[in-house]
């Protein structure tokens, strides 16, 4: 299954604004993916701005990458720009409709 | 009817109570929604708790003798369980692992041996002697069905538990509805009871420890049969007041 293109564009920024090479960048974003419970091919726009500000700049930092609070919030910016794709419906969705609360 | 066959009956009977009428809530969902997974697991558990299981009551599995069978009954019966597993499997393959091909071919899996275990079953009791006991004489078929359950249990335990993992740590990141991860921690607790129930019917039976004629294994598995209804009804008819409750604790652990 393709990733999703949040994910693909934040990898993508991360690589060419920062001395971190393609593997890593990717490692980091999945990293902190997994942290959050969120997966590279299903998460949105919204779930990955949160994951931006909340967990991202922690695992820049430790990797030595300079100025994350700046290169976070141009991410941020890039990734109002993205289309909206409408996800697939994930476990969360299906069990909320089930049992009366979507 | 013994000590042993009333708890049972009670036990089982609240919960193929607890399985139609959830199971018709959520058909009733799916005439409004046309959504895949609400027609697959409100068909499985109708299937299963409100037709199957009469079914076999109707066809006399509690009686003392195969000769006392309706095996019309009983084969309608295992038929429909054996459907309304393969509903729940295709369920648990469409919600939590879409995009697996090991899912569909799970699905798959289960309706072949559903049926393998349908035929089989009426088979044995058709040839065995007209004064055995059923539950003697298709015992190895029993424990076979069981086991069909068994293996959506431990997969659907396995994914409920790990996406309910998942959600939590989206919960703390504000990504998560509460009253929907604890949904997904229920569904997940009454698979591992349903794993537990027939881990312990069959250790007993086993042992020839018959939940049909020893109360303290009817006890056990009613016990079992009643915790997994108040988790199914939880996870699907949660009462106002429950949804309230988890609403409030989870705002507690934020502040």
């Amino acid at each position: 299954m393709a990733d999703a293109p949040a994910f693909e564009y934040v990898c993508n920024e991360l690589e060419s604004r920062t001395d971190l090479d393609r593997l890593t960048a990717r490692g980091t974003v999945r990293l902190a993916l997994k942290q959050a419970g969120l997966d590279a091919h299903s998460v949105t726009p919204g779930q990955l701005g949160v994951v931006l500000d909340k967990i991202l700049p922690a695992e820049l930092a430790t990797r030595g990458v300079p100025d994350a609070a700046s290169l976070v919030e141009a991410l941020r910016s890039g990734l109002a720009g993205l289309a909206v794709e409408t996800p697939a419906e994930t476990p969360e969705d299906v069990f909320a409709r089930l049992g009366g609360s979507a | 009817m013994n000590s042993a066959q009333l708890l049972s009956g009670i036990g089982g009977g609240v919960f193929a109570l607890a399985e139609t009428v959830v199971g018709l809530r959520l058909l009733f969902l799916w005439w409004r929604t046309h959504q895949l997974p609400e027609l697959m697991v409100g068909a499985g558990l109708l299937l299963i708790g409100g037709i199957g299981y009469p079914l076999m009551a109707v066809g006399g599995i509690g009686r003392s003798s195969n000769g006392e069978l309706s095996l019309l009954a009983l084969g309608l019966g295992l038929a429909s369980i054996g459907l309304g597993v393969t509903a729940l499997s295709v369920f648990t393959w469409k919600v939590f692992r879409p995009d697996r091909f090991w899912g569909a071919a799970l699905s798959l899996g289960t309706l072949l041996a559903a049926g393998v275990i349908c035929v089989g079953g009426l088979r044995s009791l058709h040839l065995g002697p007209p004064d055995a006991d059923p539950v003697a004489t298709g015992a190895f078929w029993w424990v076979a069905l069981r086991m069909l359950f068994q293996v959506w249990y431990v997969w659907t335990g396995i994914e409920s538990l790990s996406e309910y993992a998942r959600a939590r740590r989206r919960l703390a990141l504000g990504l998560s509805d509460p009253v929907v991860v604890n949904r997904l921690f229920l569904w997940g607790a009454m698979a591992v009871l349903g794993v537990l129930n027939n881990t312990i019917a069959v250790a007993l039976e086993w042992r020839g420890l018959s939940p049909m004629y020893d109360p303290s294994a009817a006890l056990t598995l009613a016990a079992n049969g009643l915790g997994m209804s108040a988790l199914m009804l939880l996870t699907f008819m949660p009462p106002r007041s429950y949804v309230r409750f988890v609403c409030r604790r989870a705002a507690a652990t934020e502040t």
